[in-house]
């Protein structure tokens, strides 16, 4: 990129120009979009209704398997969550320059996703009027948590991390915000006045924001593989065969990145498309992407392999029974599924070609969606319709209300997602411009 | 207004306000109804009765909490069945408070309706018909089997009114045994039959476990002896998988082996080996057995005795307990017919020869449709009963009888209703002393036995009827908790059903829930099949009620054949049905689960098998509560089961949560089978671990290891996120995935000392938790621990075997320490650590 | 007040050293830019921010509190659970990491709110000069 621009003021202008020519009125494809959106949205907040209403029977669970969408959509959004992080943080410390493409947008879907995945805890409870009693806070009958409670680190890792990625969020927006007070006008000025709260860009303010992105990104970095191993042990605590193994933490990171990677190239392929950003959001860009998902797709097949090499070696009546039952039980389908879907179609990503498609790129991130869904699936289901006693052992049941919410959230997630790409400029201009004049400036 | 005014009226509408809320209705809903003075609120009194759920007659003992009886007890002082109740008597107490109870009588109108009349109308109209005499027809009075003064009151009322009292009516009459008796020992009875005394039993076809006779008291005494039990059936039972040794002959053929055993008929080894398919030697080493035995005991009955040769083995049989002299002891049923009776009485309907016929308690239009089609010939029908049934439904006039319980004066009737006695009582009748039992001379054996023949036994497929352990003949059908508890072996709960074997199910093209068509009894029959191992193959098992409306061929005793050649299945092009079982899986090898060689291995190394953990162990001051099952004694048969639902007012589900898994038994018996075909039956409850994996992964404390041991659960704290269920290794934690509403008044037989359980709660056994603070309230009223034996669970306390001890572990002499130290100890799951208190003791064979 | 303001930085640069050239003391001078020039933070020898202590005080206090509320709420109802000990450090340890996390985050976004002194009403309500653009402010005598 080294073209010699005799005036940046001009480029500057441009980046502005296209970046809030995407905020504004939108078109009809938009408001289909959204209706659809809120549509799924809508049938999800009902079937939560119903099943608070009439118990949690509606949901298709049973006595073997306790668990079942609820925490599989808990621990999908989880995941999906994870690569927003990964690429405004770890990249950023890297100091990786494909991340400016991607981590405004990354940085709202792990927003939102953090917000869908929340709901889900709650949504299974049993008795959800009593949520709060999750929470450690001080009452006359001196009831507290139990901190050796996986769940319960799941409340802190969960509530933390929506924090702190809010917060990670929203910084990165500031210096935007400032732009967005100055182009738009109106009554809508009036929003983008009070986020910006007075944001000037002086001297000491830049240097207390870098700072503060620098130590957000720091802390952030930790905290994205702490919550991907927290919920992990929800599983790898437990006695139940299939669940209670070592390797869940670093498999569950990497997965949670796998998935948000195809997540985002999900989101972004359309979004640059109907935006009309190409030229900030480039091939090259998705390229880096497409190797990051290779890479943590090998990582997830190793772990699937690495599952099955210790239940056999390890020679443990109980994983060896439940391993082949997941491989060829009642629930093949899916895990074979799976198998296609995260490990060997991600594997076509060595040809380059295919890595620079972006058709190609959006079909198979569906793929991998769906396969990574599909992993927390088997993994929840079938560990626990086949553990110990064979008594005991006992398919869930197909639900249309765990189906309704399962879409419900996927309508939320778009119903944000959707609006932030008309509120919030979808990518960070500051950053662009600033990458712009390094480029000028020093060399 | 002045300030004054203001007070006064603010005064007086609080007044007002609070006078509203002394509402009598809420008052009377609080505390019932203080009937007699011995009652104290909050404290339980024991009111004698008998139970009616088949025809053994067990004494027991009603616990009546404020007015309310809420659970039944086996009597301890009853001969019958001392202090055990199976799983029918325990849920014999719902037909209490059913809401189909008849409250007040009925008349059937001109258009066909019933209507309420009053007692006083009831008796005019009752006087009013008896009194008509119409030439060529009689009244007749047809009852179940009645014992004692309402028999007596029976026999009165008939000759005072001129009124035939018919030979009672049982389903399972066990008339052949009853006419070989007579035949051998001139006594047209049932014996009881003294196991204790023998060294071996051969039981043929008699599920003495199950339904037979006194199966409670069968079950106690096999429990307390060592001799030598060999059963021969030709389907698969609960019975025969407790035997020592379970033969599977061909059915129909036993009375072939019999003859051979008792030297009888000149039938030879090779003949009866031919006839019942087992193997000579296993013949000739059973004839050998027979002969070494000093008390052996021959005892026939069941589905062999309901066959062809039905009268001829229970002759056979009854020629052996003779040579053998067996101790028999002669219950007072004497009066009791068989279905034979019941045709000829159809047929006098049909002649049009009875004008008032009378019902009490049974239900001969059930048991041959064909009786229902005849019934209006009677001039006048009247019926009495608790509940309609389809006899009582076709009757003019139906007569509410009131619960054994609430003629004492303990209990506050439901609705109008009066004792049998009584009615008959005001009709005119009075009581009886006991009539002697008929004895009569022995007949000729020798003659019978020369002039018969066994027949030869059929090859191909057959139906097998038997009685069902949970509804006997039916009569329990009414009552919702025996069908939420599985059948023993099959673990079916809501049924019909037929069970078949892997090999049938193979030819057959069918999984569980396929349906079989065939037809028996002028009724063909859709009924969805049950794959069993260890079910002999070409052999289908039903059980009688699941035939209802079908008119079964009698045998020449007049008992219902229980065994129907099959020749003509079909598999209907119908789907299948979710046929609601609960065992997910019946092959338990190698995972530590029912006694195998993991055990002995552990036991064998137990000093290098000990747990290691990083923590200290439990430290407990005064008790630590557990649990020893002996598997040896446990038949399985359930009743446990019954005890721990009512003791612990467990919701009923009903079928369709059932079919979705998701049924709340704390409870429940697992059925394990090896490749021999050899069952296991593993009652399995919270094993209140030490280390419980349930406790840490509960985010709200809800769940705790109490200071006694016990895996606590605090109902009201739980938030309902199912991890500890998860993470049970057992599985014996139970959700409330929906609110459990009751039909009225089936709420009034509540638990008063259990809490239920909301929506979204994890509930679970905690070892009858209140029964422990009773006990411990009790000792420290007077300064001392709780004896052993002074608390116990109401599973413990109704297992007609006795397997299962509880008490406090810590106290060196208590029965269930000693059974942990056994060197039969095994503990289910043992490799995880989680260190549970129930101890599990291996079979005698197995150590 | 003097101002001055460009559209791209090398014109903005320029004219802050020809200010600084000319002996106008850094204290007088202000500059705002959209994005951060590290080259005029060096010219106005912009102090290092003292973010930092915020940050370290915020974590710390995270990891204590972690520790704190555990122990103390597992000591002031003792309950066993699974034959583990009242105090069970590895779980806490979790609790005690995540509110290292929370709380160090939280206390950098009030330490930078505090140190950049926003929210600024004034800045709110009214509309900023040269906003958007870079800007030198050199205050007058």
């Amino acid at each position: 990129m080294k073209t010699e621009p005799v005036n940046n003021a001009a480029y500057y202008e441009q980046v502005e120009a296209d970046v809030f020519a995407a905020m504004q009125k939108p078109r009809a494809t938009y408001w289909l979009a959204l209706a659809i959106s809120l549509t799924c949205f809508g049938i999800g907040l009902a079937c939560w209704g119903w099943q608070i209403f009439s118990g949690m029977h509606v949901s298709g669970k049973n006595n073997p398997v306790g668990w079942y969408m609820y925490i599989t959509d808990f621990v999908f959004w989880v995941g999906i969550a994870h690569s927003g992080t990964l690429i405004s943080a770890v990249l950023f410390l890297f100091r990786a320059k494909f991340r400016k493409a991607f981590n405004r947008s990354a940085e709202a879907m792990t927003v939102i996703a953090v917000m869908t995945a929340g709901l889900f805890p709650l949504i299974h409870l049993g008795r959800v009027w009593f949520f709060y009693w999750l929470m450690p806070y001080p009452n006359q009958r001196l009831l507290w948590v139990n901190f050796r409670s996986p769940l319960v680190w799941d409340v802190f890792a969960v509530s933390t991390y929506f924090t702190v990625s809010a917060v990670f969020f929203y910084i990165g927006l500031l210096p935007d915000l400032a732009i967005a007070r100055r182009r738009i006008t109106g009554i809508r000025q009036w929003f983008y006045r009070i986020l910006s709260i007075g944001w000037r860009g002086t001297a000491k303010q830049w240097s207390h924001y870098e700072k503060l992105y620098g130590f957000l990104a720091a802390f952030a970095t930790p905290l994205v593989i702490s919550v991907h191993s927290v919920v992990s042990w929800d599983f790898a605590m437990s006695v139940i065969p299939g669940w209670h193994t070592t390797i869940f933490a670093p498999y569950f990171v990497a997965g949670a990145i796998f998935s948000g990677c195809a997540m985002v190239i999900t989101l972004v392929v359309p979004m640059r498309k109907i935006l009309g950003i190409e030229q900030y959001i480039t091939v090259d860009h998705f390229e880096s992407i497409a190797k990051l998902l290779l890479f943590t797709s090998m990582i997830v097949g190793y772990a699937y392999i690495l599952e099955y090499a210790m239940a056999f070696y390890g020679g443990n009546v109980f994983e060896t029974a439940h391993f082949m039952f997941r491989m060829l039980g009642d629930f093949r389908k899916p895990y074979w599924l799976m198998c296609f879907c995260n490990v060997l179609l991600p594997l076509t990503l060595f040809i380059r070609k295919l890595r620079r498609n972006l058709v190609y790129l959006f079909v198979l991130s569906l793929f991998v969606n769906v396969g990574m869904w599909l992993e927390r699936f088997v993994i929840i289901v079938t560990s626990l319709a086949h553990d110990f006693d064979p008594y005991a052992w006992g398919n869930p049941n197909w639900s249309w209300v765990a189906i309704g919410i399962t879409v419900g959230s996927f309508g939320m997630f778009f119903t944000f997602f959707l609006i932030f790409v008309k509120v919030l400029p979808v990518l960070s201009v500051t950053e662009l411009k600033e990458e712009r004049a390094h480029e000028t400036l020093h060399i | 207004m002045n300030r004054r005014d203001f007070f006064r009226i603010l005064g007086a509408s609080t007044g007002a306000a609070v006078a509203t809320a002394c509402d009598q209705k809420v008052a009377s809903k609080l505390v019932s109804q203080l009937t007699t003075p011995r009652l104290l609120p909050g404290e339980a009194e024991f009111v004698r009765s008998t139970c009616r759920e088949c025809s053994a007659g067990c004494g027991v003992l009603a616990k009546v909490r404020d007015g309310r009886p809420v659970k039944l007890e086996g009597d301890p002082d009853n001969p019958v069945n001392r202090g055990a109740l199976c799983m029918r008597g325990q849920a014999g107490l719902s037909r209490l408070y059913h809401p189909n109870r008849l409250r007040a009588p009925q008349l059937r109108g001109t258009t066909g309706e019933f209507q309420t009349i009053s007692w006083d109308e009831a008796f005019a109209i009752l006087n009013g018909a008896l009194g008509k005499n119409i030439t060529g027809r009689r009244h007749i009075f047809l009852s179940e089997r009645t014992t004692g003064s309402v028999s007596g009151f029976i026999e009165d009322f008939c000759q005072k009114r001129n009124i035939e009292r018919r030979p009672e009516l049982e389903l399972y009459s066990h008339a052949a045994l009853r006419q070989a008796n007579a035949l051998v020992f001139g006594r047209h009875a049932l014996p009881v039959y003294d196991v204790k005394q023998a060294d071996l039993l051969i039981t043929f076809g008699a599920d003495v476990i199950e339904t037979f006779l006194n199966p409670v008291q069968f079950a106690q005494d096999l429990a307390a002896t060592k001799l030598k039990w060999i059963h021969l059936e030709p389907h698969l039972s609960l019975t025969g998988v407790n035997a020592d040794e379970r033969l599977v002959v061909r059915a129909g053929s036993e009375a072939w082996l019999l003859a051979f055993l008792a030297g009888e008929l000149g039938v030879t080894a090779a003949q009866a080996a031919e006839q019942t398919g087992l193997k000579l030697s296993r013949i000739t080493e059973l004839a050998e057995r027979l002969k070494k035995a000093k008390n052996p005991l021959v005892i026939a009955g069941g589905v062999t005795t309901a066959t062809e040769n039905g009268l001829l083995a229970a002759v056979l049989s009854a020629v052996l307990q003779e040579k053998h002299h067996a101790p028999l002891t002669w219950a007072d049923d004497d009066r009791v017919g068989s279905l034979a009776d019941v045709v000829e009485l159809e047929q006098q309907l049909a002649d049009g020869k009875v004008s008032v016929a009378f019902f009490h308690n049974t239900d001969p239009v059930t048991y041959r449709p064909s009786f229902g089609a005849v019934l209006g010939k009677a001039s006048f029908r009247v019926g009495f009963g608790d509940m309609l049934n389809p006899t009582l439904a076709g009757c003019d006039l139906v007569l509410p009888l009131s619960h054994a319980l609430e003629e004492d004066g303990a209990v506050k009737p439901f609705g109008d209703t009066q004792s049998l006695a009584g009615i008959l009582q005001k009709l005119g009748a009075e009581a009886r002393p006991k009539q002697a039992p008929v004895i009569q001379p022995p007949g000729d054996v020798r003659k019978f036995l020369a002039n018969i023949k066994p027949t030869p036994v059929r090859a191909g497929r057959t139906l097998v009827i038997t009685p069902s352990i949970r509804t006997f003949d039916g009569r329990g059908e009414c009552l919702p908790l025996l069908s939420e508890i599985p059948d023993p072996l099959t673990t079916v709960t809501y049924g019909p059903w037929v069970t078949i074997s892997e090999q049938d199910a193979e030819t057959l093209s069918l999984k569980d829930g396929g349906i079989v068509g065939f037809a028996v009894g002028g009724r063909s029959f859709n009924l969805p099949v049950r794959v069993m191992p260890a079910q002999p193959v070409g052999v289908f098992t039903v059980q009688r009620p699941f035939l209802n409306g079908a008119s079964l061929p009698l045998t020449v005793t007049g008992e219902e054949i229980s065994v129907w050649p099959l020749d003509a299945i079909a598999v209907p092009a119908v789907p299948a049905v979710a046929l609601p079982f609960l065992s997910g899986g019946m092959h338990a090898e190698g995972r530590g689960i029912v006694p195998g060689l993991e055990h002995k291995h552990e036991h064998e190394h137990k000093a290098e098998h000990v747990n290691k953990t990083l923590y200290p162990p439990h430290e407990y001051k005064n008790y630590r509560w557990a649990m020893a099952i002996d598997l040896d004694r446990c038949t399985g048969c359930g009743a446990c089961v019954a005890a721990c639902y009512v003791e612990n007012n467990i919701p009923l589900v009903g079928r369709d949560e059932h079919v979705a898994g998701r049924e709340m038994s704390w409870l429940r018996i697992e059925p394990f089978v090896n490749d021999a075909g050899d069952f296991e039956m593993l009652p399995m409850m919270c094993q209140q671990c030490d280390n419980a994996p349930c406790e840490p992964v509960c985010p709200v404390n809800a769940t705790y290891h109490n200071p006694e041991g016990l895996n606590a659960q605090v109902y009201n704290r739980c938030v309902g996120t199912r991890y500890c269920s998860n993470n049970c290794p057992y599985k014996v934690r139970r959700f409330n995935w929906i609110d459990h509403p009751v039909a009225q008044p089936l709420d009034l037989m509540f638990n008063p000392d259990v809490s239920k359980r909301p929506k979204g709660v994890m509930e679970k056994c905690t070892f009858c938790v209140h029964r422990i603070v009773r006990a411990k309230d009790h000792a420290k009223d007077e300064k001392r621990l709780v004896h052993d034996g002074e608390v116990t669970t109401a599973c413990a306390q109704t297992c007609p075997a006795q397997a299962i001890v509880f008490g406090n572990i810590l106290d060196e002499q208590s029965h269930v320490h000693q059974q942990a130290k056994s060197d039969r100890t095994y503990r289910v799951l043992e490799e995880l650590g989680v260190e549970p208190a129930v101890y599990y003791l291996t079979s005698r064979s197995e150590s | 007040m003097k101002r001055f303001t460009f559209d791209d930085t090398e014109p903005f640069l320029a004219k802050l050293r020809e200010l600084l050239a000319t002996g106008t003391p850094v204290e007088r001078i202000e500059v705002a830019t959209p994005f951060p020039v590290h080259e005029a933070l060096l010219l106005l020898k912009t102090p290092v921010s003292r973010l930092k202590f915020f940050t370290f005080t915020g974590a710390l206090t995270g990891f204590c509190a972690g520790f704190a509320l555990t122990i103390y709420s597992a000591t002031s109802w003792p309950m066993s659970h699974g034959g583990k000990p009242i105090v069970s450090l590895p779980p806490f340890m979790i609790i005690a990491f995540e509110l290292t996390i929370l709380l160090g985050a939280v206390a950098s976004l009030l330490g930078f709110l505090y140190l950049a002194r926003v929210p600024a009403p004034k800045y709110i309500l009214t509309s900023i000069e040269a906003d958007g653009k870079f800007a030198i402010f050199v205050e007058e005598l």
